[in-house]
């Protein structure tokens, strides 16, 4: 079913982050498939009615099962730098046009990832630590 | 306690090397004395007084006083020039010795005193109005760097030494100690600080730091980094004023933009 679908959004890796993306695809209605690499939890997501691809997202039959020929973005969001790094890599290798969304650990994985052809790059600890800078100047004021 | 072990360690190797350091001076001065006895000695054929002169001589730190000992003992039987500068040379090997050994023992007591630890809780009592940040991990080093730009007065609040001794190296104010003490807290000045961030890796850890903060302070802002989800109801009723799960900020970031492409 995941091959048909068209225009729809690939979430490699479903930990915090992914958790969160599908949240928001939901609420806005957009469709997306989910690459992950533990079967229980693939289980789980495809028991709540997910398009879930079961297997190693780095991999690129991986990323065609999941239709990255006909999708429009892909948030690679796995648990290691490393991992992300490949992954934004092999995506785009297969295509030239999709938008490719990450994160990054590391400050110095960020410029490996631009090099590799990621559009987004969001590392947590610099977001959080705006957020807490933010409540601090809030309170001086 | 290995810590202390490894600090006793170290005493014990800078006793090791001062024993050693004072053997080799008395053997120096030993040498130089018997040298300058004997040498004096063939000059003089009086070995009373070339042993007064040169005691006197040794023990004596102006040098006019050493030289004219030396001509006491040399002039009455002829002048011999070449052994008085001799003499006068090892005399003065032993001053500088000497005086190398107490400025080194000196200085090594200097060293030994933690400074930077007391300079630490000085410049920490005398803040107010400042932020505490406990536990500098990466995200802990993320905020300190921001703070420090925007020119906000902070301490930083850590228990691992090696991680001290960077920020020290780095002219911040850290202090050594557990965040979940109270009194590590006080020592802080909590009481008088306008925002307290918890950066601790684990949930728990920061839970307790946040207990202790708003038992110290009822007003302070208090911030918390959290892993899991339900750690934040848990850190918001302990008296959080903002839990923040830096994982989940990034992906509500993430799909805001996703959603719209």
């Amino acid at each position: 079913m995941s091959r048909k679908s068209e225009g729809h959004v690939i979430v490699c890796g479903y930990g915090i982050v992914g958790t969160k993306i599908v949240e928001q695809l939901l609420e806005k209605g957009v469709s997306f498939v989910i690459i992950e690499i533990d079967s229980t939890k693939a289980e789980r997501l495809r028991g709540m009615g997910y398009n879930v691809v079961l297997g190693d997202a780095t991999k690129a039959s991986v990323l065609r099962e999941a239709g990255i020929e006909g999708a429009k973005a892909i948030a690679v969001v796995l648990d290691n730098d490393a991992k992300n790094l490949f992954t934004v890599i092999t995506a785009r290798d297969m295509r030239k046009n999709i938008y490719i969304a990450t994160r990054a650990n590391d400050a110095f994985v960020k410029e490996k990832l631009v090099e590799a052809g990621a559009n987004q790059i969001v590392m947590p600890q610099v977001t959080a630590c705006k957020e807490i800078l933010k409540e601090i100047s809030k309170m001086r004021s | 306690m290995p810590k202390v072990k490894k600090s006793d360690l170290l005493e014990n190797a800078e006793i090791e090397v001062a024993k050693e350091a004072l053997i080799l001076l008395v053997a120096i001065i030993a040498i130089v004395t018997v040298i300058s006895i004997w040498g004096i000695f063939n000059i003089s054929h009086n070995f009373s007084g070339s042993v007064y002169y040169t005691l006197s001589s040794l023990v004596d730190v102006n040098n006019e006083g050493a030289a004219l000992a030396i001509i006491g003992a040399v002039a009455p039987f002829g002048s011999a020039f070449d052994q008085i500068i001799g003499i006068e040379f090892l005399d003065g090997i032993v001053k500088v010795l000497l005086i190398g050994f107490v400025v080194a023992v000196f200085m090594n007591a200097l060293t030994s005193i933690d400074i930077n630890s007391k300079i630490n809780s000085i410049r920490s009592s005398r803040l107010e109005d400042h932020v505490i940040l406990c536990g500098y991990s990466g995200l802990g080093e993320q905020v300190i760097d921001e703070l420090y730009e925007k020119k906000k007065r902070f301490v930083v609040v850590e228990k691992s030494q090696t991680r001290l001794e960077e920020l020290n190296e780095s002219g911040y104010t850290a202090l050594e100690g557990d965040f979940t003490d109270i009194n590590v807290l006080k020592k802080a000045g909590t009481d008088k600080a306008s925002a307290i961030v918890f950066c601790a890796d684990s949930d728990i850890t920061n839970l307790m730091g946040i207990l202790a903060a708003r038992k110290i302070n009822k007003d302070i802002t208090i911030i918390c980094r959290a892993r899991e989800e339900f750690s934040v109801t848990k850190m918001q009723r302990a008296g959080a004023d903002l839990c923040i799960i830096p994982e989940l900020v990034a992906g509500v970031e993430l799909g805001n933009k996703l959603v719209v492409i």
